[in-house]
């Protein structure tokens, strides 16, 4: 869905009115209410704009873009950072800024936006990776949780 | 269809409904009854016209079904070896068990489809009942496992697998079966059902390529968790027979992987096949570069994308349409992972290591993400599942009854939508991947055989000796080992297309569509998909 998996609500849409040609052709000679209650707007809308964020924080997506390496980095700034609960909701609220498109952007510059995220996500990821090692090596860490 | 899913909903909104005291579960009569209920759904899904839905067999399945009946008439594979431990084939060297398998079943229904899928869905069906009774084993709780038992027998990918011939549904019974013995008998103290699940462990070794890679990594996560447990092992001197024994038994494979057959499969599957080669920097090239490749080929089988809304694409390996599973349980995947990792308890580090190391054989071939080889990550996918399911159902306890409706309401529908994309488009869709078309022309050809001394067959018919072989049940007496037998036989011959002779004996020919031979057309070849793939002449 959408070119290099970026997708828009313009892509949605347009999947979706493809999908359901494709299916109903497909169901040719079955029941009409059958083939309307299997595939209709609704659940395959649901279907197909579910797809559509999940692929902004899609694996496969991620290494078209940045170094795999990187994943780690980004967990940890999402699981061990102070303000995770903000990380997380920036990190969840992306992809509706890709999917509405406000600024339309072409495919260049959505995918430096991306990347710019990502990586962003990346280096807190790592700051707070080494502040985690440097206080567990001074002691610090045993002290606080204790 | 409407009973299977009215069934399903039943089971679904029973397992869920339950007071505080967990009167369903505690109830020995009721878990029973519902264990059973829900072997006989993972059933009835797995045999309703297994035999061509989705599809008549493909290349492999043809493959293993002729070596089996060539085993089982002559003892030889199709090469002429006397019972071999690896089966050349395709010079792909299938693993031997499941061909054995298919001996079987053949002494009992005859070369048929379903004699070739039989092993396949029998594994299936009992994977259900052996992955409930793990979890059972391993939480002690029943509402757990029968929901885990429900979830498998309805999984999507599960029933790709095995409503099919392939060796990697036989080869998760022996993972799930080794695991539960293994447990059960460090648990109990027995040894001799510790050494039993060693042994079965062994059997996934010839059964799948991929067990190789997951048995000796994932069994030393299992002593090490219940390592108290297995001091008493140690002490028992016979047990140190019976696993140099069940050692022994891993020898011939030893020998195997590391032979030249061995590497030759395992080179053709690499995933340095992907990596981009830079003459001039070494480290690059072996540190960076492959584990950058490896590292993406793992972290695809962890895409969200892949599991619940694209899949695989690969026609064999999923519906297309949808994910490898259904959507409506990524929400229950996302909490019960979540709770599963902060918890860590036994139960939960058993299944994220399972999770964990899954991908990694597949992760070593192409290509990336391959719903076959990485079957076993189904089982910790439907644990977390099921245990998100429970999470949320103790979360609303007092709107159990509305929640457990919805739930069912919800999953009964796009089982239903599953269903009906499975039996309805996916034949049409997927013909060309299962060999579609390939029956119908080799049945043609052996019902018309007698009135030609020649018969030609394109080799675009891919493979196409082997069809013939199977569906034209010919006696494998005439044919193991004999030289040239994959180009001709008797009055048979592959030839290549276009066919520009004209011979003068009467002839039948074999074409791909697009060839417009000289002779007299007989007949158009379709397959399910309505594509024109066969043409049929005489001269």
């Amino acid at each position: 869905m959408g070119e290099l998996g970026f997708c828009t609500i313009h892509d949605w849409f347009t999947n979706l009115s493809i999908q359901l040609i494709v299916d109903i052709t497909t169901d040719t000679g079955l029941p009409y209410l059958l083939t309307r209650f299997l595939h209709n707007k609704f659940a395959e809308g649901i279907y197909l704009g579910a797809r559509c964020y999940i692929l902004y924080l899609d694996s496969g997506k991620l290494s078209l873009f940045i170094s795999p390496f990187l994943y780690p980095l980004i967990l940890v700034a999402l699981i061990e950072s102070r303000w995770r609960k903000f990380l997380w909701l920036i990190f969840l609220t992306m992809p509706i800024f890709f999917i509405m498109d406000p600024l339309k952007l072409d495919l260049s510059g959505r995918i430096l936006i991306y990347r710019i995220f990502m990586m962003t996500f990346a280096v807190a990821g790592f700051i707070k990776a080494v502040l985690f090692v440097k206080r567990k090596s001074s002691g610090r860490y045993e002290a606080s949780s204790a | 269809m409407q009973l299977l899913v009215f069934s399903f909903h039943l089971i679904s909104s029973s397992i869920l409904q339950s007071d505080k005291n967990y009167r369903l579960t505690n109830s020995k009569v009721r878990y029973i009854f519902l264990y059973f209920l829900i072997i006989i759904l993972g059933a009835i899904l797995r045999l309703y016209s297994v035999a061509d839905r989705p599809h008549d067999l493909y290349v492999d399945e043809v493959a293993i079904g002729y070596n089996a009946y060539s085993i089982l008439k002559t003892g030889r594979d199709e090469y002429g070896n006397i019972f071999p431990l690896f089966f050349r084939s395709f010079n792909d060297y299938k693993l031997p068990l499941y061909i054995y398998f298919t001996s079987v079943s053949e002494f009992f229904f005859g070369e048929t489809q379903l004699a070739v899928r039989l092993p396949s869905v029998l594994a299936g069906i009992i994977s259900v009942a052996v992955f409930s009774q793990l979890i059972k084993v391993l939480s002690g709780k029943r509402k757990l496992s029968l929901l885990a038992g429900f979830f498998l027998s309805v999984s999507s990918w599960h029933l790709q697998f095995s409503r099919a011939g392939f060796e990697a549904s036989l080869s998760l019974l022996w993972l799930l079966a080794g695991t539960l013995f293994i447990i059960s008998g460090l648990k109990k103290k027995k040894n001799v059902i510790f050494c039993l699940g060693l042994a079965i462990l062994v059997l996934g070794l010839y059964t799948y390529h991929t067990a190789r890679i997951f048995v000796p990594v994932f069994l030393p996560v299992l002593l090490f968790l219940f390592g108290k447990e297995t001091v008493f092992l140690w002490r028992i001197k016979r047990n140190w027979l019976i696993l140099i024994f069940i050692a022994a038994l891993c020898v011939p494979f030893i020998f195997y992987a590391f032979s030249q057959e061995g590497l030759i499969r395992a080179g053709s599957e690499s995933f340095l096949q992907e990596v981009k080669v830079e003459v001039d920097n070494y480290f690059s090239n072996i540190i960076i570069l492959d584990f950058s490749q490896f590292w993406k080929n793992y972290s695809s089988y962890f895409s969200l994308d892949y599991l619940f809304f694209w899949g695989d694409q690969i026609g064999r390996h999923s519906v297309r349409e949808l994910g490898m599973n259904y959507i409506y349980q990524l929400p229950f995947f996302l909490i019960g992972s979540y709770f599963s990792l902060k918890r860590k308890n036994k139960l939960d580090i058993v299944f994220i290591s399972w999770f964990l190391i899954s991908p990694l054989a597949t992760s070593l071939a192409v290509p990336n993400p391959h719903a076959l080889r990485s079957l076993s990550i189904i089982i910790p996918l439907v644990y977390f599942v099921s245990l998100g399911v429970i999470k949320v159902s103790d979360r609303v306890s007092n709107k159990k009854i509305p929640f457990s409706i919805l739930t069912a309401a919800v999953s009964s529908y796009f089982f239903l939508s599953y269903l009906h994309i499975y039996y309805v488009h996916y034949p049409r869709k997927s013909s060309p991947d299962w060999s579609g078309g390939y029956k119908e022309a080799i049945e043609f050809v052996r019902d018309n055989e007698f009135k030609y001394e020649n018969i030609m067959i394109t080799e675009k018919l891919n493979r196409g000796y082997i069809y013939l072989y199977f569906y034209g049940n010919f006696d494998p007496k005439y044919i193991s080992g004999k030289n040239n037998y994959q180009k001709d036989s008797g009055k048979y011959k592959f030839v290549t297309s276009p066919f520009q002779e004209k011979p003068k004996e009467m002839t039948l020919y074999v074409s791909p569509f697009w060839e417009d031979w000289h002779g007299t057309q007989l007949k158009k070849i379709y397959n399910r998909g309505n594509d024109w793939v066969f043409t049929l002449w005489e001269n």
